[in-house]
């Protein structure tokens, strides 16, 4: 089965799930005063968003490919940032923030000194500086 | 029409010192993020945008159309240097810049780039001047039922110039009207969509939306594959006679009608919503090497195909914020990001701009002009230090990037739960991407999807929901003639591309 079939059928999916499920235990029901109901408009869009899987799902052509390794790498550098981010609402950004930086320069592969004193170091501190001692905005 | 007094205070908001100094650093950071390959002046308007909070609307604007402007004259740079442009409005450019670089004439071709920059951009300024205020009082006359057929076309337009396929297009374009209807209902002001949480009261956050789907998929793919290495530059030679590192009056003066010919194209086009100025750029260099006596020159360090490129893709960023101004209707990416700053300003783009807010308007046009000047003076000065900043290792500034994103989102959409809310719009933006899903269609529909429904609302409420009534709405019959054509024409071209040779 090809990427865009799978993506196609996950959109059938996802439309049905919205418009049996999701949308009518999320929206409020009202008594129509000859306006548009809540409901229908996002149920409307998820029925497009079905039909346009299924077009998806049908098409023979496949039109992209994904390259596995990337989207790994990717992934991994975004839990990286979660976990950066998660780190800051417990230790506050001045200490998370060095340590999400220069963690993620590391793993991604610098390793020159300068370089990772700047963007380590000197970039989130002075960030930090800017925010909160110049402006008095408060940072996580 | 607005009256001229209003223009003139307008104009002189614009040349106080706290305006002028906002639009020179938007330029200065606009120039400098040009230069890095990578990051566009849309990244940085995204990045920039929940920093504008704690400014007047006409500073925080200013600012960002400052960043905009100065992102096009900076993306020409590593273009020119190292054949990789830093954005893909200067892909063009590289075409004659680069072998011109290689000719040992890098500054010659970085400085053709930016006199015709601002060449092009100014005049599309003043287009845009004189034409958005007489569009708005046509625009005026539009009713909600026009207006709703206006942005159906919008969307026709969009998912089928930028979506790549219809069903592709679609898809992004209904999931980011879906995600638009998150909030309380416009009609009945329930919730919907909220999960219990009631920080969703007022919608997903546009800074969340804008740097998550945007921004960070980006800035995490761009570190994924990075090696850390700086990229091996042009060297800029210390001295060279001024024949080979500046531009003459008369070589000025030659690329004229490249320069005209790039400016109305991108005009055009960039009044047109979905298409980018990296297609300005393009088609404006081909009709350039067609109508040139020499067009075997072309691509071989050519100054007029430089001219015409940059100031092609210069002339959209003024024309965009037309179908903005007097419609609401963004052009571009950058447009779209537009929208969601008016709206954290509490501005509603669209033609009543110019009766509620025309001092506001003009302020920003005059600070568009500023831009230009400054663009000039600004990148006359710092080319040699946009060179440098080339060599800058990518991976330190997308970490900073990550940082700024954390701190402007934080700031800007509600602490931890827009930072919550921005990563899983990263997610999202993420695997739209990886499918091959268009996040400009996506973004564009969910800065759309309020007026749409909204829109949508008040043309039922006129119509009683009954077709028939449109015989009484002819410009709304004739839009969506347009549409259908528009479709069918889209979809005979597709079929005509699948048909084998």
């Amino acid at each position: 089965m090809t990427l865009q079939r799978i993506s196609g059928v996950f959109f059938v999916i996802f439309a049905a799930t919205m418009i049996w499920g999701v949308i009518p235990a999320q929206t409020e029901t009202v008594y129509p005063d000859g306006s548009i109901p809540p409901e229908v408009l996002p149920s409307v869009y998820a029925a497009v968003i079905g039909l346009f899987g299924g077009a998806l799902a049908c098409q023979r052509e496949e039109a992209h490919t994904l390259d596995l390794r990337q989207a790994a790498k990717t992934t991994g550098v975004y839990f990286i940032a979660l976990a950066g981010v998660l780190a800051m609402k417990h230790f506050g950004f001045l200490l998370a923030a060095p340590a999400l930086a220069l963690g993620l320069l590391w793993l991604v592969g610098e390793r020159r000194p300068l370089w990772l004193a700047i963007g380590g170091l000197a970039g989130p501190l002075l960030i930090w500086t800017v925010f909160e001692v110049l402006l008095g905005r408060l940072l996580p | 029409m607005v009256p001229f007094d209003v223009i003139l205070a307008g104009l002189a908001g614009t040349f106080t010192p706290v305006v002028l100094l906002y639009v020179l650093a938007g330029v200065v950071l606009g120039q400098f993020v040009g230069a890095v390959p990578g990051i566009g002046p849309v990244m940085a308007i995204a990045i920039a945008i929940p920093f504008t909070f704690v400014m007047d609307p006409l500073v925080g604007i200013s600012f960002l159309v400052g960043i905009g402007k100065g992102g096009l004259v900076g993306g020409a740079v590593p273009a020119v240097l190292i054949n990789t442009p830093g954005t893909p409005d200067a892909a063009a450019t590289a075409l004659d810049g680069f072998p011109l670089a290689r000719q040992g004439k890098p500054l010659k071709a970085m400085r053709m780039a930016l006199y015709s920059s601002v060449t092009g951009d100014t005049a599309s300024d003043i287009i845009l001047i004189t034409v958005s205020a007489p569009l708005a009082i046509v625009a005026l006359k539009l009713g909600p039922v026009e207006i709703l057929f206006l942005l159906l076309l919008a969307f026709t337009v969009i998912v089928c110039l930028v979506g790549g396929t219809i069903a592709r297009g679609g898809v992004a374009l209904f999931l980011g009207l879906l995600l638009a209807t998150v909030g309380l209902d416009p009609e009945y002001a329930t919730p919907r969509l909220i999960f219990g949480q009631t920080e969703l009261y007022d919608g997903i956050p546009l800074e969340a939306i804008a740097l998550g789907i945007l921004v960070l998929p980006e800035v995490l793919r761009r570190l994924a594959q990075g090696s850390g290495l700086s990229r091996p530059a042009v060297e800029i030679p210390a001295d060279q006679p001024a024949a080979d590192r500046s531009i003459s009056w008369r070589e000025y003066w030659s690329c004229r009608f490249a320069m005209l010919r790039g400016a109305s194209i991108g005009t055009v086009l960039g009044a047109l919503p979905g298409i980018g100025s990296t297609a300005a750029a393009f088609i404006a260099y081909a009709a350039t090497r067609e109508s040139a006596k020499d067009p075997d020159s072309f691509g071989k360090g050519n100054i007029q195909g430089i001219a015409a490129a940059e100031s092609a893709n210069s002339a959209v960023v003024g024309a965009n914020l037309i179908p903005l101004l007097t419609l609401g209707i963004p052009g571009s990416v950058g447009a779209a990001l537009l929208i969601g700053a008016f709206k954290i300003h509490g501005i509603q783009p669209g033609p009543l701009l110019f009766d509620q807010q025309a001092e506001l308007i003009y302020g920003l046009f005059g600070a568009m002009i500023a831009a230009n000047f400054m663009n000039f003076w600004v990148g006359q000065a710092g080319l040699r230090l946009w060179s440098a900043v080339v060599r800058a290792p990518e991976l330190v500034i997308f970490t900073l990037a990550l940082l700024l994103c954390i701190t402007g989102v934080y700031l800007g959409a509600g602490g931890m739960f827009g930072l919550y809310t921005m990563l899983a719009c990263t997610l999202l933006g993420l695997v739209l991407s990886a499918l091959g899903f268009s996040v400009i269609v996506f973004i564009i529909a969910f800065f759309l999807g309020s007026r749409f429904e909204t829109t949508l609302s008040q043309a039922y409420s006129l119509t009683g929901g009954s077709i028939q009534e449109l015989v009484n709405y002819p410009v709304a019959l004739a839009l969506l003639v347009v549409n259908l054509a528009f479709i069918a024409l889209y979809m005979r071209k597709q079929n005509r591309r699948a048909l084998p040779v």
